[in-house]
């Protein structure tokens, strides 16, 4: 494998919003590397989704600097940069097919004033047909099944060809065999080259696919290092506010809930 | 693909039927020879009849487009093109150019359209300073207050006209007419009403950014403060452009961008050129009806009120559709 790269790069960041005395981030310091999957755990309301405005650069902090590509500069004003990113809740527009919302993907490549060539059509279906989506095309994005929106937002996404892809929760409220392919389709991209970084509530989840995890907690700094270092029954009952356990089977970890009673 | 080239077609039908509509040597349909055959009906349809069909046509386009902008820039099929106060704006600066500088055709012209975009001006200053919700509640709130400003501006200025020469001259302006459109008024604003329509054609893939949030736009490289900012001028600038000539002519922008919606989906790569072309003969039949009908004119404004709340009524009420969902 080719030498890893960093992408992003925190250096002691401090953030809160103003209204709210307590601080969300404190003194973070971390390298995203390229070719990996991150996860970000924690409990509701414990961050997760400031710290991907703070990686899309949407967010700036309030100490410290992040580096975008070694360079603190935002990442939108420079063309080699490329981020996707897809909320937790989003309004999806009414009316559109599922090809043509995903077409808004190309939005960066299209000049203003024209209109998606046939090199950008190209890609959006060929994403389409690796996604197994193909036939959803014509369909009306209020038509289609939760997993099968969950999928065409992520498609949106990939056909931005972005270097770093931050999904926000992107398998919560799904049934077991949508969060499979979700997860499938998140490996597969990695594979490719690709930079992923998504949250969940979920350990088993991080456990599963991640490179790297990061645990947060409201108002408490957070942890980030290599799964194995990190994922120990003690961060996961701190950070998650829920006694834990660790066992091994088939040389699989798998994390339930210690309750006094089993 | 079908549906466009169709709609052009009964665009360009209607548009050429209109110029043998009127009510000269004989009311309702003429044919050539009529027209051939009188020199006074040949003046009549290049002087009078040709601007003012043109003129309904830019109308409707205008307003199509400007108000399929600002539905999918405030997310809500109900906004239309004076949502940020640039109708009342431009009532505005009519009422004042006819009360307090006696009526001059030019004048009131160029007072209107720059109200319109005045009221454009405020709005933007004024939901700055509004922190109550996201950037749509609080321009929202802003056009609501000036458009309420303006309204009580042309409320006074009603009751200081003179009852006999201002008064029915504000009113019917107010009411919205092509009647008194001729070249000269036409040629003030069709260089903008050309650009403009014309560059939210060329962004018409484009404005489809608008209807996404505001984080993914924003990671999609959507400049949302260079960008939003020059699809709402834009389309403020055509809506004040026609309102200068043709006073507040209501419903079209409002339910114009939604049958086309509901024609060809949300897309605005072709929710636009249908949007504009079904405005443009939306707008012709209309003004059609507002001139032949009877031997007075009809203010265009309260035929298109009248067919477009049926319009309304009927898109509102039918299974299945698109509008609300």
């Amino acid at each position: 494998m080719n030498p890893k790269k960093q992408l992003i790069t925190f250096k002691k960041v401090w953030f809160g919003y103003n209204h709210q005395s307590k601080n969300i981030i404190s003194d973070l310091s971390i390298d995203i590397y390229d070719q990996s999957i991150i996860t970000i755990l924690g409990l509701n309301g414990s961050g997760k989704t400031t710290m991907m405005l703070l990686l899309l650069g949407l967010e700036s902090p309030q100490k410290g600097e992040i580096l975008f590509l070694g360079e603190e500069e935002n990442p939108r004003m420079k063309k080699e940069m490329n981020i996707g990113y897809i909320p937790q809740y989003e309004e999806i527009p009414l009316g559109f097919t599922v090809y043509e919302y995903v077409l808004l993907g190309r939005i960066p490549f299209v000049n203003i004033f024209s209109r998606p060539s046939n090199y950008d059509r190209e890609i959006a279906l060929n994403i389409l047909d690796e996604l197994n989506i193909y036939e959803l095309r014509e369909s009306n994005l209020s038509k289609i099944s939760g997993g099968e929106l969950q999928k065409v937002r992520i498609a949106r996404v990939l056909t931005q060809q972005p270097d770093l892809l931050l999904l926000d929760e992107p398998t919560t409220h799904l049934d077991l065999k949508s969060k499979w392919s979700i997860q499938e389709i998140l490996i597969n991209q990695k594979k490719q080259g690709k930079t992923i970084v998504f949250t969940t509530h979920d350990a088993s989840e991080a456990v599963d696919i991640a490179d790297y995890v990061m645990l947060m907690k409201k108002g408490k700094r957070s942890k980030f290092a290599i799964k194995n270092k990190v994922m120990t029954e003690e961060n996961l009952s701190y950070y998650l506010e829920v006694p834990m356990e660790i066992i091994y089977a088939n040389k699989h970890k798998i994390i339930l809930q210690r309750r006094a009673e089993l | 693909m079908k549906k466009k080239g169709f709609l052009f077609l009964i665009l360009v039908f209607v548009f050429v039927l209109s110029l043998f509509l009127g009510r000269y040597p004989k009311p309702y349909f003429l044919s050539i020879k009529d027209i051939l055959n009188d020199p006074l009906a040949i003046k009549l349809v290049l002087n009078l009849r040709l601007p003012r069909v043109f003129a309904a046509l830019i109308l409707g386009i205008s307003l199509a487009s400007a108000g399929f902008v600002m539905q999918t820039a405030f997310r809500n099929p109900l906004a239309d093109p004076g949502i940020l106060g640039v109708s009342q704006g431009a009532g505005f600066g009519a009422a004042l150019s006819i009360v307090v500088l006696n009526y001059s055709s030019i004048w009131l012209q160029i007072y209107s359209a720059f109200f319109g975009v005045f009221a454009l001006l405020i709005v933007l200053i004024v939901s700055k300073g509004i922190h109550v919700g996201n950037r749509i509640i609080s321009q929202i709130l802003a056009g609501i207050a000036v458009s309420a400003f303006f309204s009580a501006g042309i409320g006074f200025l009603k009751y200081i006209a003179d009852p006999l020469s201002q008064l029915p001259n504000l009113i019917f302006w107010l009411l919205g007419s092509l009647s008194s459109v001729r070249w000269e008024n036409l040629i003030l604003i069709i260089p903008i009403l050309i650009i403009g329509n014309v560059s939210i054609f060329a962004l018409r893939w484009r404005i489809n950014s608008l209807s996404l949030q505001k984080e993914v736009a924003f990671s999609l490289g959507f400049q949302i403060n260079k960008e939003y900012i020059l699809l709402l001028t834009l389309s403020v600038l055509i809506t004040s452009c026609v309102i200068s000539i043709a006073g507040i002519v209501s419903w079209i922008g409002l339910i114009i961008p939604n049958l086309a919606r509901m024609l060809v989906g949300s897309d605005s790569d072709n929710a636009i050129p249908v949007s504009m072309t079904l405005g443009g003969i939306f707008a012709i039949i209309c003004d059609d009806f507002a001139r032949v009908l009877i031997a007075g004119e009809i203010p265009l404004g309260i035929l298109t009120a009248f067919i477009g709340a049926l319009m309304f009524f009927l898109l509102v009420t039918k299974r299945n559709n698109k509008l609300l969902k």
